[in-house]
């Protein structure tokens, strides 16, 4: 059986004459969940875009084989549209044909627990509802290969945590499952991989285990799980 | 299967279609040309008029969608292309402006609908019309701020098909998808005047796809792509200019005599035949009378037109009478071949004197609304002479 694949092989990008924000990367997703991390300005969302054909690279290749599903920070509200149709509507964008796109909005509006509100308008929902929303639309084009750009950032902890459980439900259903975060505090369930980005470079790509606990030489790896140690030891975290 | 969003019933290009229907069959009564005999070309007319309050709907519903495209695009991943995502947001409003324009023309028309062979051809210029607003407002409703979209979209369709009408050179108003004073029941529809509405909105649908490929297409827009939209638009205004340049005010070209119906010493249009007995009567009269005043018009007909052997005295009404009256009174004028500014005055005294005999003659004297006389002593027939044979 093939997998869901995405390869970019040193990949460069720049927004118009700007320093490279994304500098000869070269990474490959095969199917596990990853969590891409990297302080504000790293480069995280133009490789997820890079990834997901969003943006076209500048130098390098990108080689991507099945079905892959992207949200974007800012998910776009449909005005006038209710949950269900914004789900249908992206289904239908990414080529799904009318009837199995509102199939699949069905099946994936309840994967991600918002059956509860099919019929309410997306203009009226909450951060943590509006993503679970943009989840289910990433996935309304049965994408096997999640691409979420910052999908917690700016919820409070009930909310992100209704986001990384339906993310847990996603990837139990065999989707992979690629996050970007700022902050490392999503780092948990599903994520079992964890690429470090810093100006527009990986620093580290490895097992959530080993970023947390191994040693490393790298400055800017030394500074994110430092950083992100302070935040656990002063109990304000929940990684 | 349009897209896979709201059920149709939802959309405003359905949830409006009760007041654009309402407006549309306002508009079309009101711009029927009165006439006691119903001309089906003024009737086709009157309904593509329709399009003054469907044109701006449209319009105006494909802006408030495309505020859905801007939500979306550029920010989801899109497969389809942009020309597919686009039909889904405008077809609805392109299939509710047509329900509406078919509505009125079904309406106005009703048993003549299938028998007129120029329906096919109003129809046509209101359904390009309607596709041609539609592609505009969502245009308008991609370039522009909504709140400037919005009323743009609503009141630039309505001025560019009326504001044209009163410019100068007069024949910018047939490239507005209207067509204005179309038609008496001695005119039809000119095929350059169809010809030019079609041309011009096609070249406005034309310039808003360029605009929307701008807009949509990749992010470095294929510029042979828009080249040729834009030459193609180009194209399609020039020659719906030069097409509209052959017309002057009028949409219109004369009606082929071939098309009158004769009976006895009357021809009318074939919508016309109820007029038949009382001009026919009248005209008996008329020539009655003129044979009394020694001029002799043989076996002329009358007609809507002019045309061989027959004077363009025919009357529309029923009522011999005013047809008598009405013939009395044109007479001398249509009679008068002599067109000279020289001896226009002259003729024109004559022309007043043999109306004046006529009406004595006729005993219409009273209804014509001319005094009993004046000093001028010359006979009918020599006035007839003078008003038709233009030595003097």
């Amino acid at each position: 059986m093939s997998r869901e694949t995405i390869r970019l092989t040193n990949v460069s990008f720049s927004y118009g004459r700007r320093a490279r924000c994304v500098n000869d990367v070269s990474i490959e997703i095969d199917g596990a969940s990853l969590l891409l991390l990297g302080a504000n300005g790293a480069g995280k969302s133009t490789l997820l875009r890079l990834m997901a054909g969003q943006l076209k690279h500048s130098s390098g290749s990108r080689r991507v084989v099945g079905s892959v599903g992207y949200m974007p920070q800012r998910i776009p509200r449909v005005p006038g549209f209710t949950v269900r149709e914004q789900v249908a509507y992206c289904g239908w964008l990414a080529g799904l044909p009318t009837p199995e796109a509102r199939e699949s909005a069905d099946e994936h509006i309840e994967l991600v627990g918002i059956s509860s509100l099919v019929r309410q308008r997306v203009d009226t929902l909450s951060g943590g509802e509006l993503a679970r929303v943009g989840i289910a639309g990433a996935l309304a084009a049965r994408a096997r290969l999640l691409l979420l750009d910052e999908p917690s950032a700016a919820l409070d902890p009930i909310a992100r945590r209704s986001v990384l459980d339906a993310l847990a439900r996603v990837a139990d259903t065999g989707v992979a499952v690629v996050a970007t975060s700022h902050t490392g505090s999503d780092l948990g369930r599903p994520f079992e991989r964890v690429v470090l980005m810093d100006r527009g470079k990986i620093h580290f790509d490895g097992s959530r285990r080993n970023f947390l606990h191994g040693d490393h030489d790298d400055p800017a790896v030394l500074a994110m799980v430092s950083a992100l140690n302070a935040t656990l030891a002063s109990g304000r975290g929940d990684a | 299967m349009i897209g896979a969003d709201r059920p149709i019933w939802r959309s405003w290009a359905v949830l409006g279609t009760p007041i654009a229907m309402i407006l549309a069959l306002a508009l079309a009564r009101a711009s029927e040309v009165f006439s006691p005999f119903s001309y089906p070309l003024a009737r086709q007319a009157a309904a593509s008029v329709a399009i003054l309050a469907v044109g701006p709907f449209v319009a105006l519903v494909s802006a408030w969608e495309a505020r859905v495209l801007l939500a979306v695009w550029g920010r989801l991943p899109v497969h389809r292309s942009w020309m597919r995502v686009v039909a889904g947001r405008v077809t609805p409003q392109v299939l509710t402006g047509c329900g509406i324009m078919t509505v009125v023309y079904v309406e106005r028309l009703r048993d003549d609908l299938l028998h007129s062979s120029t329906t096919l051809a109003f129809y046509a210029i209101s359904i390009a019309a309607v596709l041609a607003w539609s592609v505009v407002g969502a245009a308008l409703g991609l370039w522009l701020p909504t709140v400037i979209a919005l009323p743009a979209a609503l009141v630039a369709p309505y001025l560019a098909m009326t504001y044209p009408a009163s410019w100068t050179p007069l024949w910018l108003r047939h490239l507005t998808g209207v067509l204005f004073d179309c038609c008496s029941s001695s005119d039809r529809v000119s095929p350059a005047a169809v010809l030019a509405s079609l041309l011009m909105m096609g070249a406005l649908i034309g310039l808003s796809l360029a605009a929307l490929e701008v807009r949509l297409g990749p992010s470095k827009p294929r510029l042979d792509r828009v080249a040729l939209m834009v030459v193609a638009t180009v194209s399609l205004a020039v020659a719906g200019v030069s097409s509209a340049r052959a017309l002057g005010a009028l949409p219109t070209e004369a009606r082929p005599a071939s098309e009158l119906v004769c009976e006895r010493n009357v021809c009318v249009w074939p919508e016309e035949l109820g007029v038949i007995d009382a001009n026919s009567r009248a005209w008996l009269e008329v020539q009655g009378a003129l044979f009394a005043l020694e001029v002799d018009l043989g076996a002329t007909r009358i007609a809507p037109i002019a045309a061989s052997g027959m004077l363009p005295m025919v009357v529309s009404t029923t009522d011999r009478q005013v047809a008598m009256v009405a013939m009395t009174l044109n007479f001398a004028s249509l009679v008068d071949r002599c067109f000279d500014s020289e001896t226009a005055e002259i003729r024109f005294g004559a022309a007043e004197q043999l109306t004046r005999l006529l009406a004595a003659e006729l005993g219409v004297t009273e209804e014509v609304g001319f005094d009993e006389g004046t000093a001028d002593t010359r006979t009918a027939s020599e006035l007839y002479a003078l008003l038709t044979q233009c030595a003097q």
